[in-house]
């Protein structure tokens, strides 16, 4: 017989920080606010009040509303697409930006999982699979636009991944650890931005590329593509859809806040580390997306040819040149001590 | 019935058809850009082959149905083929009529058919605009700022027609009403108020860097081709050619006006768009002057019901180019054939060709589309 | 390049050809040349004359004289002046070489004049449906003998 309180009591710890922070609950939260966040943020740059009439002026009711919409209607799946894969994708997909956001560190000691030192291989490992279920879900569908919307995905994040990965190698030797937590503590004296600028630059034009959003949106390209390989999926389908959309950005905004931006180190306003660490990281995120929407509705759209080319040609020799840099500062003028 | 389930939906039946991983991809027909109508992409995922436009979605007869009016009726039918420009449209109408009826409209109608339809061009303009920004994957920033700038003129116009669209101002022999006192105030200060929108515009979107990496070089018009094709409107005189039906062949108030013809030479979506934005601003310039210049004097002449038996041909400028209409008449009091060529039945013709002669990437395709500021309505009649 | 010259040298190229050559405005140039000189009265007018840029073709339907009158309106870049070309063709049998192949502006407009009056255009690349429904079987809509009456509004309107 399995003492299942038992077990509960003896990992009360790991529980809470799966369900409610900074697990299910806050991508939840996260994810709610962020639409809400957009819709004003946006509208008041388009001259517009956003909603305004679920929920006072501040329109927060709306989303309820939304979100009541969408699990409300009716599921259409279509006929010739694949219906196992179809609905399986997007229970699958919001998995993984959820599990990439298990090894950032939220305060000291506060992480999900550790990975043993390992944690910023991990976070790539599983970033990796974003692609791969995406594409499922535009060849699953069966409909031209998903299948192109598929492809360009694909393309785009080999183009991107690549000088990301390479931008923060260059943070793995300045550091000198894949440890996340330790990345972290390093910053306590100094941001990593500024050592680490040029491989900032690269790795912010790339994290644009991995989470899709303008100028890099050109998956789900609305002008030609309808809406990429979200095209087929409706109701709460559509809304899991969102839900990962939102929970890639939270999860690749949290990566670079975490290695460039100092994570959860900040002045201390409350006693307790764990809120204190995670006031900071929920501040910088704020600062962060608002930067994100700014660059979203001032843009227009790349080609995918010019994003790739933009990947191949220009970041990743950037990248590569920034581990050089890394190198010769660290070892050369600082005697490989930071 | 099992031929048919693997049939819908399947995109990989016209591989047999078309050969190894081409699409047929369909934009439309519900409201690609503004309007009904359809755009039957051939592409390989990314270049785009061949592009079909598939008109006739809102067809009306016009044509036909102004065969059966009189020549005062018609005007209805006609200013409803594009709302967002229809004092120009109507011109076109208007001109031809006054053509063969043999009247001459008053001095002073034509200042205000003038300043009406310069401020039609901008409103029109602004629109083309709005939707080119958002085709170049803007979010509906540039689009909503476009929105809300066209809103003091569309005032000014109710105030001084009594409708924001369709206002069925020109009628043959002169316009409906003179123009309501604090009207040409009104019309300065929101002039003056409009240039600077128009700087803050070419601010923001014209010259924005990666606007312009979407559409320099792309879909370009060379002048040669553009006058083969029969381009018509802004994207003739992006490619270099100099036609402007206000300066070639003046009518209302133009012959007495003095402004500049937009060219320019690229000949891309980005010279389109440019032009566009420049136009607006000789809109302000001739508007300015037609209120300065302006005569006095009755609006409206008396006009024959009856046309002797001949013909006419009116060119006019629309804000999406040049619009003629050539009336057959044979004495009666309705026109005995009516025949209109809008600018975009011309526009979409040089669409069509653009892909047969460079390469077009599926990205590009809304924005060439867009940077023609075609117009569905136009082209169906 | 005058107008007056241009008519003095289409009538001393085609004669007895050139039905009709007048210029009643400015910039305006109607000629009406019989259909068997169609092809080579467009290349001239092409060739010697510079009306290079098609802007409108279509045609209109003269049920009593028992012919379609065709038009196409080309302009001159170089002088600034519209002309307006014209023929007949036989009501009962309308067939006429397409002039697409010297304005290729036209091929569109030529397209919806084979649809809605039923005129074929040899040669013509594209005759396929453009304004009209796939299946339309009812006639053509601008021919004189096309009758309204079925399509009127219930409230008796147009």
């Amino acid at each position: 017989m399995v003492d299942i309180v038992g077990f509960v009591e003896a990992n009360l710890p790991i529980f809470i920080k799966i369900l409610l922070f900074p697990g299910l609950l806050f991508i939840f939260g996260f994810v709610i606010f962020a639409v809400w966040y957009q819709r004003k943020y946006l509208a008041r740059i388009m001259l517009r009040m956003g909603p305004v009439h679920c929920g006072k002026r501040l329109g927060w009711l709306q989303l309820v509303a939304d979100a009541m919409k969408l699990l409300t209607k009716e599921l259409i799946i279509p006929r010739a697409a694949n219906k196992i894969v179809f609905i399986v994708v997007t229970f699958l997909l919001p998995v993984i930006p959820a599990a990439m956001i298990a090894v950032i560190p939220f305060a000291p000691g506060y992480v999900i999982y550790p990975a043993s030192g390992y944690s910023l291989l991990l976070f790539f490992a599983i970033s990796t699979l974003f692609p791969v279920v995406g594409i499922l879900r535009g060849w699953a569908a069966n409909n031209k636009f998903t299948i192109i919307g598929a492809f360009r995905m694909i393309y785009l994040d080999i183009a991107g991944e690549i000088p990301v990965f390479l931008a923060s190698i260059g943070v793995m030797i300045w550091a000198g650890t894949y440890d996340l937590q330790k990345i972290v503590e390093l910053q306590k004296g100094m941001w990593f931005v500024f050592p680490q600028i040029l491989g900032f630059i690269v790795f912010f034009i790339g994290f644009l590329g991995m989470i899709e959003k303008i100028p890099f949106d050109i998956p789900t390209a609305e002008s030609e593509l309808v809406y990429g390989p979200n095209t087929e999926y409706s109701g709460a389908m559509f809304l899991n859809m969102m839900l990962s959309d939102y929970a890639n950005v939270l999860a690749w905004t949290l990566l670079m806040i975490t290695l460039y931006f100092g994570g959860y180190n900040g002045p201390t306003i409350f006693p307790n580390p764990i809120v204190n660490g995670a006031f900071w990281i929920i501040v910088k995120l704020l600062i962060a997306i608002s930067i994100l929407f700014t660059i979203m509705i001032t843009y227009a759209r790349l080609r995918i040819d010019q994003a790739i080319r933009m990947g191949w040609s220009y970041l990743l020799p950037l990248s590569l040149l920034n581990i050089l840099l890394t190198i010769i500062l660290k070892f050369f003028l600082f005697g490989g001590v930071v | 019935m099992s031929d048919m389930m693997v049939y819908r939906g399947n995109p990989f039946n016209e591989i047999e058809e078309l050969g190894d991983g081409m699409f047929r991809l369909h934009m439309g027909p519900q409201h690609p850009i503004s309007g009904q109508g359809r755009f039957i992409i051939l592409t390989d995922g990314e270049r785009v082959f061949d592009i079909e436009v598939d008109i006739g979605y809102s067809h009306r007869g016009t044509e036909k149905l102004l065969e059966h009016r009189t020549f005062i009726q018609g005007i209805v039918p006609v200013e409803r083929m594009v709302m967002i420009d229809t004092a120009n449209i109507l011109m076109g109408y208007v001109g031809a009529v006054e053509r063969i009826l043999g009247v001459e409209p008053p001095p002073r109608a034509n200042y205000i058919r003038t300043i009406v339809m310069e401020m039609n061009r901008i409103i029109s303009h602004l629109y083309a605009l709005g939707l080119l920004s958002e085709s170049a994957a803007w979010n509906p920033a540039v689009f909503l700022w476009t929105t809300a700038d066209r809103e003091p003129f569309l005032d000014l116009l109710e105030m001084l027609t009594g409708a924001r669209w369709s206002y069925s101002f020109f009628v043959p022999g002169g316009v409906r009403a003179d123009i309501p006192r604090g009207f040409k105030e009104r019309l300065l200060v929101t002039l003056d108020w409009f240039e600077k929108r128009i700087d803050v515009i070419e601010e923001a979107w014209i010259y924005n860097e990666l606007f312009r990496m979407r559409t320099e070089g792309m879909g370009v018009v060379s002048r040669q081709e553009a006058i083969e094709w029969g381009v018509a409107g802004p994207n003739l005189r992006a490619s270099g050619v100099a036609y402007d039906t206000r300066k070639n062949e003046p009518y209302a108030a133009y012959g007495e006006l003095d402004f500049k013809m937009v060219t320019h030479t690229a000949g891309d979506a980005y010279a389109r768009g440019w032009a566009r934005v420049e136009e607006m601003r000789v809109s302000v310039d001739i508007i300015r002057q037609a209120i300065e210049n302006m005569p006095d004097g009755p609006v409206r002449v008396r006009v024959p019901q009856r046309a002797k038996p001949g013909e006419a041909l009116f060119r006019v400028e629309t804000s999406r180019g040049e619009m003629n209409v050539y009336i057959v008449s044979d004495g009666k009091d309705k026109p005995y054939r009516v025949k209109i060529s809008p600018a975009s039945f011309r526009n979409f013709f040089a669409i069509e060709m653009i892909p047969k002669t460079q390469t077009v990437l599926l990205a590009d395709a809304p924005v060439l589309i867009y940077s023609f500021d075609p117009w569905f309505l136009d082209a169906d009649r | 390049m005058n107008i007056q010259e241009a008519i003095e040298k289409l009538k001393n190229k085609f004669g007895e050809k050139i039905l009709e050559a007048s210029s009643p405005r400015d910039n305006r140039l109607y000629v009406k040349v019989s259909n068997d000189v169609l092809v080579e009265a467009a290349k001239y007018l092409r060739k010697e004359l510079g009306f290079d840029m098609a802007i409108s073709a279509g045609g209109t339907d003269y049920p009593k004289k028992n012919v379609i009158e065709l038009f196409w309106i080309i302009w001159s870049s170089n002088d600034n002046v519209t002309l307006i070309l014209k023929t007949d063709v036989d009501r009962e049998n309308p067939k006429i070489p397409t002039l697409r192949d010297i304005w290729l502006g036209v091929q569109k407009f030529e397209r919806e004049t084979w649809e809605l009056l039923g005129v074929e255009y040899e040669g013509h690349p594209n005759l396929k449906p453009l304004l009209l429904p796939e299946d339309w079987n009812e006639g053509y809509p601008l021919r004189k003998d096309f009758k309204l009456e079925p399509y009127r509004a219930p409230w008796g309107d147009g």
